[in-house]
């Protein structure tokens, strides 16, 4: 049992390690040799833009229920002035940048896996270095760099119609103080506050764009799937994997921001 | 080193690859003849495409050389040389691998606009010249490859592989999927571009005896060795042509290949 565990410790290490190669190779590529500003942009609009909707949506619905639930609570301690600041603060602090990374990992995220991974299976990987093309050049480097434009802009739009679901529930429908509400908004929320909440969406889009662009890189060399089922397995795993990935990382960026 | 030209063969000496405890190549030596078409036959499993592969860099041999103008291209201290050689080098896939999220237009012209900085309108009529040439339509340069035949998406991957005017171009069972009528048709286009550009080809198929009729050379590929290599008509001088082994098999080719062969040739 203990050399087992030992083993897959290895193995761990060895795949971090291949994880952190694939990346920094990738972007070394993408800004140095191949840059190309048209494939960022394309995968900023591949990214960004279609994931809008989605971010704008649960964004506002995560900031209504917010709203209702925090009156709820406060109005028990006669703290409903304190809404705006409690909305504001959680959700620019933690759950903006943490649902936004893990709703763009659902949506853009395995379609990126899969896409990849059928590139491979299909040999489109292979006739790219035949043609001389660095493929991770090509097909990576741009991911992470628009991951990395895009998740905090996204994290942006999930904060500000958060805020505002918040204003909904809480001023709206619940018929408290709308001046208040936003004064709390205001005062509360520090230049700190909202520069961590960018750290962590920098961080989340980087490493997850990573993972599901590795996931999908290597899906021939998975010896438990192959073919089609191989890249329905690597687009599952990039899910799971950087959904993991964002919580932890997420618990080690705030204990060294606070 | 100067990128590769017609007048020079690649030589492959002792090549061996192994899978795990399969030995797929077992020592290939091969010359492959500069301006001409040489065609690998051989059983499906012998090891052809893998030999391909080890050739266009894409995989590397355990063992052995690939010689080009007397510069072993798998030493790791002439990288340099092997990436040249690259840049004169096509490579068409048996399932053409174009890319189905790119327009025809942006397949064709993939490996000028992002290996070259050559203006867009350039490449552009660098593409409809040689669309032209392979006698396509202009207006399937915006389609995407599902939207067109399959015998087009591979006339767009001959494009593909043809606008660098390289100087080595490999095929991989480039008829594979094809109706007869077809199948034809591509060798008849493949020969036919041959001679026009004059380049040299290297084709892995196992399409007998169509492929005798454009192949200038033929080297059958066996458990992992080249076991006959010459004119497709000193096949017929090679007398037994092919001795059966223990299990009745001639060089691991079956019967009905060899009767296939000898019908085509007497």
């Amino acid at each position: 049992m203990i050399s087992n565990l030992g083993r897959n410790f290895l193995l761990a290490v060895r795949d971090l390690g291949s994880v952190a190669t694939f990346g920094m190779s990738s972007l070394a590529i993408s800004v140095t040799r191949d840059f190309s500003i048209h494939k960022v942009s394309d995968q900023i609009y591949q990214i960004g833009v279609k994931c809008v909707p989605l971010i704008a949506l649960v964004g506002f619905f995560t900031g209504m229920v917010l709203g209702l639930q925090g009156y709820y609570t406060l109005v028990r301690f006669g703290s409903e002035g304190l809404l705006g600041s409690a909305i504001a603060l959680s959700l620019v602090r933690e759950l903006g940048p943490v649902l936004t990374a893990i709703l763009v990992v659902g949506q853009a995220g395995s379609s990126m896996a899969a896409e990849i991974g059928v590139q491979r299976n299909s040999e489109q990987i292979d006739a790219l270095e035949t043609m001389d093309i660095d493929p991770k050049g090509f097909l990576v480097g741009p991911r992470i760099l628009a991951a990395l434009i895009s998740f905090p802009i996204l994290t942006t739009i999930f904060d500000i119609l958060g805020i505002y679901g918040g204003y909904f529930t809480g001023v709206i429908v619940m018929n408290g103080d709308g001046g208040t509400f936003w004064n709390g908004v205001q005062v509360s929320l520090l230049w700190g506050d909202i520069w961590g909440g960018y750290v962590k969406a920098f961080f989340f889009g980087g490493l997850t764009t990573l993972i599901c662009c590795f996931e999908g890189f290597f899906t021939h060399l998975k010896s438990s799937a192959f073919g089609a089922r191989g890249v329905s397995q690597s687009a599952t795993n990039a899910v799971v994997i950087s959904s993991i990935t964002i919580l932890v990382s997420d618990y080690l960026i705030t204990s060294f921001l606070l | 080193m100067p990128l590769p030209t017609k007048e020079f063969p690649i030589e492959l000496k002792g090549l061996i690859k192994t899978f795990g405890e399969q030995e797929v190549l077992r020592g290939v030596d091969l010359m492959v003849e500069p301006g001409k078409v040489t065609t690998i036959i051989g059983k499906s499993g012998t090891g052809k495409s893998v030999l391909l592969k080890c050739l266009s860099g894409l995989m590397h041999p355990d063992q052995g050389e690939v010689i080009y103008r007397g510069t072993n291209l798998t030493d790791p201290h002439n990288r340099d040389y092997l990436k040249d050689f690259h840049k004169g080098l096509s490579y068409m896939f048996q399932h053409n691998a174009l890319f189905d999220s790119l327009t025809v237009l942006q397949n064709i012209a993939l490996p000028l606009s992002e290996k070259t900085r050559l203006p867009r309108t350039t490449i552009q009529q660098r593409v409809e010249e040689m669309v032209d040439r392979l006698d396509l339509e202009q207006s399937i340069l915006t389609k995407y490859p599902s939207q067109i035949s399959g015998g087009m998406q591979k006339r767009v991957a001959l494009a593909r592989a043809l606008i660098t005017e390289p100087h080595i171009v490999l095929f991989d069972e480039p008829t594979t999927g094809l109706d007869p009528v077809r199948k034809n048709t591509v060798y008849e286009m493949m020969k036919r571009y041959q001679e026009r550009f004059g380049f040299t080809l290297l084709m892995v198929s196992h399409d007998i005896p169509d492929v005798l009729c454009i192949s200038d050379f033929i080297a059958i590929l066996d458990r992992g060795k080249v076991r006959f290599y010459g004119t497709p008509e000193s096949l017929k001088l090679t007398q037994p042509p092919f001795p059966p082994d223990a299990n009745g098999e001639t060089f691991g080719l079956t019967n009905p290949f060899k009767t296939k062969i000898l019908a085509y040739l007497t």
